[in-house]
């Protein structure tokens, strides 16, 4: 606060001729007091703030190094266990694959030795694929969408003419092979052309298995060959 | 550093070319109390830090917060100037551009070099504008620069001035104000005796009626008395001027010959303007050695010096002394202290308040 009070006493003759602009600041708390402790408050609020940011900082960053550490001391174990999963994923598929083999309703041995019965004379195979894919009722309509499986056979081969294919597919309508309780059978015969070098044709049989209509996809089940 | 003990300690001081009056009060403020007074020679040898010791040994000073003692000084800056002025026709002073055109044409004052006041000739009020009409003023000032030289003088003794007023005008008000104390109605002739110049007014009623200066200062009569002897150098003269000695005291009036000449014509042609006889002589600045500048013009113009009891005016004006301090022997050249510390206001205005 200022030394100098507002003077309350009259001025007859009493004129003050004081050069104000050039005496210094005599006040009991100085001005240059004043703002220098609210800048030094300031330096000292940043300066903590700062100092606890960098003990934040320092703190994640120890953190961070037992983090580390720890997974570098976990990481050759990690590794160990990481070689077992795959090892293991890759064994389970093998084991899918036997238990497939042994628990499927049609023995692939037993399917082919059945085809080889029945293949007439004259036709030749070159491969039989079988492969599965996943269709759905009523795609557009999420709500009563329903999903289920379908089954394809093909057998492709060589012949010296189409009436041997054609005596194939009547064969295996006839047989027992492909009756499947459930499931809905559809053969096509296929032809691949004439080669004309040696007369042979090449066609074959594509067998078509899918749930019959009316059934839901849980009692359609899955068809294992 | 001298510091004020306690907030309430104060300190006037009045700096002049010849001493150093300082007196430390309970206040600034009447009613207050002086509790110790003290003089300091400027006329020999001295020095900025024996000033300070001087100022610091003056009252209960100390360390503190600050590096100055706040004060009230009186001053006497080169080129100090007080003229009186009468408005023709009366309302002439109540537009500022004629009377800063008055401080040029009429003074050689430039108003934007110079700290000018003015005051109403009756009651040493300041003078406003929109008040009413009066036809006699008050012009007083001094040069900024320096104005600026004193101020920078009174912060080195380590002084912070809260006011800073001209001794001679604070000296006029305390002359009216102890005229009025002492029933004194005649007219009084107050003489000023600088260095430079002597400055005359003469004062009735505590109202001031004319104010003239005379350049014939000490420096004249130090000159005229090198010369008168023969001296070789002024330093000489000065030590002469102060000293009692013998040869020198029938020198006086000579000395003073010329100054009483022009006294006698002011006084005369004041006499016949106004039909009144001035029957008091104060002479102010003066220490107390060149008492004899007063006696010498008092024998010669046959006016009666001002006898001033200098206590029971400042009882009057509420200030009190403090067991020790003594007055009654302290010379004229005191009002200037005193007076700084006056409050000259009417006394139904104070009343009022």
């Amino acid at each position: 606060m200022s030394r100098f009070k507002k003077s309350v006493q009259p001025h007859h003759w009493h004129p003050n001729f004081r050069i104000s602009s050039t005496l210094p600041d005599v006040k009991i708390v100085r001005s240059s007091f004043v703002i220098n402790g609210i800048c030094s408050l300031f330096l000292g609020f940043v300066v903590v703030s700062m100092l606890w940011q960098e003990y934040n900082l320092s703190s994640i960053r120890s953190h961070v190094d037992r983090l580390e550490n720890r997974i570098r001391e976990t990481e050759a174990n990690n590794n160990l266990l990481l070689r077992q999963t795959d090892r293991f994923r890759e064994l389970s598929r093998h084991i899918i694959d036997v238990e497939r083999f042994y628990f499927a309703p049609f023995k692939p041995y037993h399917f082919i030795s059945e085809l080889v019965r029945l293949k007439p004379p004259g036709l030749a195979f070159d491969s039989i694929e079988y492969s599965e894919k996943v269709n759905e009722e009523n795609p557009v309509n999420e709500e009563n969408a329903k999903s289920f499986m379908n089954y394809t056979i093909r057998i492709s081969g060589r012949m010296h003419d189409l009436d041997t294919l054609s005596e194939f597919k009547r064969k295996l309508k006839k047989s027992n092979l492909l009756k499947v309780s459930g499931y809905e059978i559809k053969i096509h015969d296929f032809d691949e052309g004439r080669n004309l070098t040696t007369s042979v044709f090449s066609g074959g049989i594509n067998i078509e298995i899918t749930p019959e209509k009316g059934k839901s996809a849980g009692q359609k089940g899955r068809l294992e060959l | 550093m001298l510091k004020l003990k306690t907030h309430n300690k104060s300190l006037f001081v009045d700096l002049s070319e010849y001493s150093i009056l300082a007196a430390r009060t309970s206040g600034y403020y009447p009613p207050f109390k002086i509790e110790e007074i003290a003089e300091f020679s400027l006329w020999g040898e001295h020095t900025v830090a024996g000033i300070r010791a001087f100022l610091g040994s003056l009252g209960e000073f100390r360390e503190e917060v600050t590096d100055f003692v706040i004060s009230r000084c009186g001053v006497h800056p080169e080129g100090q100037f007080i003229h009186f002025f009468e408005a023709e026709p009366v309302g002439k002073l109540k537009d500022p551009t004629d009377l800063n055109e008055i401080l040029k044409t009429e003074f050689s004052l430039d108003p934007e070099e110079n700290e000018i006041a003015f005051l109403n000739v009756d009651d040493g009020s300041h003078f406003d504008l929109k008040g009413p009409e009066l036809k006699k003023r008050f012009i007083c000032g001094a040069p900024t620069k320096e104005l600026q030289v004193v101020q920078d003088r009174l912060l080195e003794y380590g002084l912070c001035p809260e006011r800073m007023e001209l001794s001679s005008v604070a000296t006029i008000g305390g002359i009216a104000d102890y005229a009025s104390y002492d029933s004194i109605n005649s007219p009084i002739l107050c003489v000023e005796l600088n260095s430079g110049s002597i400055r005359v007014v003469i004062q009735r009623k505590g109202k001031v009626e004319q104010i003239h200066s005379i350049s014939f200062g000490l420096n004249k009569i130090e000159s005229l008395l090198q010369s008168e002897l023969g001296l070789s150098d002024e330093e000489s003269g000065r030590k002469l001027l102060f000293s009692n000695d013998l040869d020198f005291i029938e020198m006086r009036p000579k000395l003073l010959k010329h100054l009483i000449n022009v006294l006698k014509t002011f006084i005369g042609n004041y006499e016949i303007q106004t039909g009144l006889a001035i029957h008091h002589l104060f002479v102010g600045a003066l220490p107390e050695k060149l008492n004899w500048v007063s006696q010498a013009i008092s024998s010669s113009l046959e006016i009666q010096r001002m006898q001033l009891c200098f206590e029971p005016w400042l009882e009057n004006l509420n200030i009190k002394l403090a067991d020790g301090v003594e007055v009654s022997n302290l010379g004229n050249h005191w009002m200037a202290l005193f007076s700084l510390m006056g409050d000259f206001s009417p006394k139904e205005e104070v009343a009022s308040e």
